[in-house]
């Protein structure tokens, strides 16, 4: 169910990715589609927290899940502030720290993983209207996603 | 309906709920689709939103788990 979730999801990233473009008409450059995704990753991430934290404590999210699930979040948190501060400082310095960003990635691929697995389903988040579910998976398919968009930027081997 | 049919309109539901109904994602593509042709300051602005979307996160979850402890069951 997962992997057919993802299947779908990507696509519609990919058209997202496509349809992103400045007020000139100009597609915004790969660079800046990774900072949307990097972007739409931590407001997505803050969405799910937001979402858990309106709906827990109860029977469908209680408390030790809510915990487990938002401690996870923390951390995705954490490791995107750091990978936001190296991305911030442009392309071409950022591939300087390609090492420390494949790290965090690791890191953030972990923690979505935890995200998964604290084992929230079927549930509503009022705050994206979807199934806590898709939005846990949009988070991982996000970190693909921009993983692929910082590797054919070269910013990561 | 065929297999492809069924493909495509269900990624058609997913993006019209995620453009429709996700605050996070429409919000960061409103933001990309204003931005200036600069790309110095889109940096600036798209990594701003991020850094401010996560700390506001953390300290979210800092407040709630204070007021939600996890408090070990008492044995009778």
């Amino acid at each position: 169910m997962k992997r057919k979730l993802l299947y779908l999801l990507l696509p519609a990233l990919v058209m997202i990715g496509c349809a992103i473009k400045k007020p000139n008409g100009q597609p915004a450059s790969p660079y800046e589609r990774a900072l949307v995704y990097n972007d739409v990753l931590a407001q997505t991430n803050k969405n799910i927290g937001e979402g858990i934290m309106l709906v827990s404590p109860s029977p469908t999210v209680p408390l030790a899940k809510a915990r487990a699930i938002l401690a996870a979040q923390k951390k995705v948190a954490q490791a995107d502030i750091m990978l936001t501060t190296i991305l911030k400082q442009g392309q071409v310095a950022a591939a300087t720290h390609s090492a420390d960003i494949s790290a965090i990635l690791d890191e953030l691929r972990a923690d979505a993983t935890e995200m998964v697995d604290a084992g929230i389903v079927g549930v509503k988040n009022p705050q994206s209207q979807q199934l806590f579910d898709a939005d846990i998976n949009a988070v991982g398919s996000l970190i693909a996603t921009l993983v692929d968009q910082l590797k054919l930027l070269e910013v990561i081997h | 309906m065929n297999n492809t049919a069924v493909i495509i309109g269900a990624v058609g539901q997913i993006l019209a709920v995620i453009l429709a109904n996700g605050p996070g994602w429409i919000e960061a593509i409103k933001k990309a689709f204003a931005l200036s042709p600069d790309t110095g300051e889109n940096i600036t602005v798209l990594t701003g939103d991020a850094i401010t979307a996560d700390e506001e996160l953390m300290a979210k979850v800092q407040a709630w788990m204070l007021a939600h402890p996890d408090v070990p069951t008492v044995q009778p």
